[in-house]
Formats: structure tokens, sequence, C-alpha cells
């Protein structure tokens, strides 16, 4: 077994919280990939795109921060031990900022799919579009918030008190 | 206090003494609010958090009072542990992790998961653990708690050989009497005047 065996061993279980990720990352991008495809303020376009694309990346990364904290919550007692028995702390953070951007990334993959096939569904009703420039930028959107969420909870993990949680 | 290299030595006391804490702090997982501890000639507080982690991985073999093996992996992954901390070649890991097994009379499990494991063997486990790295300093909270007569029978012999033929440092919490005979020194540890009584084995 090597850190890479270990690692896998972390971010291959996709428990309740990590669906829930999964799903919330997921709702977050189809809604701004459909909001971001609307033609109706085109006279402001561009900040319009960024404001979605800004309010996309505060979502997904407090969806996800919140999962992967519920993720830390559950997993304390073993970062301790794993954190005694003397790993480093860029081990701990590589768990869970590996984690997080695998969950976002699905999410993200899911969300434009189904953003996709919401805005085709719904074309002849709103004049909507879809560019890949677009499908792009709403997987930057998904992939930043991951890892700032996973970059906030793997700091935190790195840095639990190991006495306490091997106690408990 | 001053526990030399090569020593075997045994802190005794009742519940809430502080056994548990002086194991945490010689390790490093927990700071002292007062005074300092030097672990091979160095001040822990005074080392980076990165020195303190490798001096851990390589030089330090700790057994829990709780065993705390990891649910996921199995036996012989748990012992693999340390080595992959301490840089062990990774060709390596697996015979080292297996011959430990052997040793301590787990090998028929190696491959079962701790779920599996009675209490006893968990201990078994956590012991194999702690020595698979061959660490300069043996620190054993509470290590004979969850084992039956047959199997402290076969640890106090190779806790002993440890120290002696290896000349390796032991430092064993314990409440039990038969274990700290075992060792040269015994140190006791009283509350709440936290007094430190040396006494020569």
């Amino acid at each position: 077994m090597n850190t890479a065996d270990l690692l896998f061993r972390y971010i291959k279980e996709l428990g309740v919280e990590s669906s829930l990720g999964v799903v919330g990352a997921a709702a977050s991008i189809t809604i701004c990939l459909v909001a971001a495809s609307t033609r109706q303020i085109e006279s402001n376009a561009s900040a319009y795109q960024f404001a979605v694309s800004s309010m996309g990346f505060l979502i997904v990364a407090t969806l996800l921060s919140l999962c992967m904290m519920s993720e830390l919550l559950l997993k304390r007692q073993e970062i301790g031990i794993l954190r005694a028995l003397g790993a480093e702390r860029r081990v701990v953070m590589a768990i869970f900022l590996s984690k997080s951007i695998l969950i976002g990334t699905l999410g993200s993959i899911a969300g434009i799919a189904l953003g996709c096939v919401f805005t085709f569904i719904t074309h002849a009703i709103g004049q909507q579009y879809q560019s890949v420039e677009l499908i792009l930028r709403m997987l930057t959107v998904g992939s930043a918030g991951s890892i700032a969420a996973g970059l906030y909870v793997a700091i935190r993990a790195s840095r639990i008190n190991i006495a306490e949680t091997i106690r408990g | 206090m001053t526990v030399k290299s090569g020593e075997f030595v045994a802190v005794t006391g009742p519940t809430g003494t502080g056994k548990t804490t002086l194991i945490n702090l010689i390790s490093g997982l927990d700071f002292p609010t007062k005074g300092s501890v030097e672990v091979f000639g160095k001040d822990l507080s005074k080392l980076t958090e990165s020195e303190r982690v490798s001096i851990r991985a390589k030089k330090i073999g700790i057994v829990f009072q709780k065993s705390h093996l990891l649910s996921r992996l199995s036996v012989i992954e748990n012992v693999e542990l340390p080595l992959i901390f301490s840089g062990s070649p990774e060709e390596d890991r697996e015979e080292i992790a297996a011959e430990m097994l052997e040793l301590i009379g787990l090998s028929k499990k190696k491959h079962l998961f701790p779920s599996s494991l009675s209490a006893g063997e968990i201990r078994k486990a956590a012991i194999a653990r702690a020595l698979a790295t061959d660490p300069a300093l043996l620190l054993l909270d509470e290590p004979t708690s969850d084992l039956d007569t047959s199997t402290i029978d076969i640890l106090l012999p190779l806790l002993r050989g440890y120290n002696y033929l290896h000349n390796r440092t032991i430092l064993l919490a314990t409440n039990s009497l038969k274990l700290a005979k075992l060792a040269s020194r015994e140190i006791r540890l009283r509350w709440p005047e936290l007094v430190v009584e040396a006494i020569q084995g």
C-alpha cells in the first residue's frame, strides 16, 4: 500500500454526504446555466454573466463546504489517528481537497447536462441559447467552487487537535 | 522526569492522573501548558510541525489506549500505515507488516478487517502496528487492557526482548502490577499533587 492507495480508499467512498454534495452542485450549475442562457439582458450581457457565475460559485462553494464539513465530522477520529501515526498535514489536505474536487466535478458535469436538456426543452418558450464558452464557464464555476470549499475544509482537517480526537 | 535511551519505564497511577496525557506530550500530540518536553534531545515546542511529525513517524511507535485501527483498512494494511508515513520502501512494507503480524500471532487474520476481530486481536494488531517501523521509542498506553492471560504471556517477553536485545526505549502506562514489574523503573503519578516518584526496579 502507498499514499495514493490510501487517498483512493477515502475518495472512492461516496456516502450520503458526498451524494448530497453532487446533487447540490448539479442543481446549482443547472440553475446557473439556464439563467446564463437567457438572451433577455443583452445590453449588459457581460455584467449579467459575471453576476450569474459569481452567484453559482458562491452557492457551489457553500454547499460543498457544508457537505465536506459533515464528512470531516464523521472522519474526525480517523484523521486524528492518521496524524498520530505520522501522516503529514498535506496527506490529510489531499484527502479532503481531492474528494471535494471529485464531488464538484461530478456535480458540474451532471448540472451542465441537465441544464442543456432543460434549455433545449424550453427553447421555444424563452429564446435561449447555448455555447461551448458558456458550458466551459459553468464547468469552471463548479470546479472553482469545489476547490474553494475543499481548501477551506482541508485546512481545518489538517489542523484538528490530534490528542482530543484520539481520546474521543 | 527523565527517561534514558534504552530504558524500560513503567508509568503507573490511578485513572485520571495523567498517564495518557504524558504519552501524548512525549509523542508531540499535545503540548504542555507549563514546562517543556524534550524527546531525542530536542525540545518539541521549538520544532516545526513537520519536524514533530517526522520524529513521530520515524522514531516513535504508539499503542493507543483504544487501539484505534482504521476500519476501512485490513489488518495488514493497518500495520503498513506507519511504514508509509516513515518513508519505508514500498516493496518492503507488506513483508515487514506480515512479519510483525506473524511475531504477534495474528498472521492468519491479516487480510480480515478490524470489525471481524475480537478486542484482544485488535489490541495485538495495534501492537504490531506500533512495532512495524522498529521505533527507537515505544509508547504503550494500557497495552494489556483487552488481552487474555495467554496473550499477555506472549507480549511480556516480546517487550522485554525488544528493550533488551534491540536496546529500544519503552515507556509503558499501565495499572497492571505484573506489567509494571517487567520494567527496569517505575514512575508513579499522583493526583492532585502530580508528584512523580521514581522507584528503581
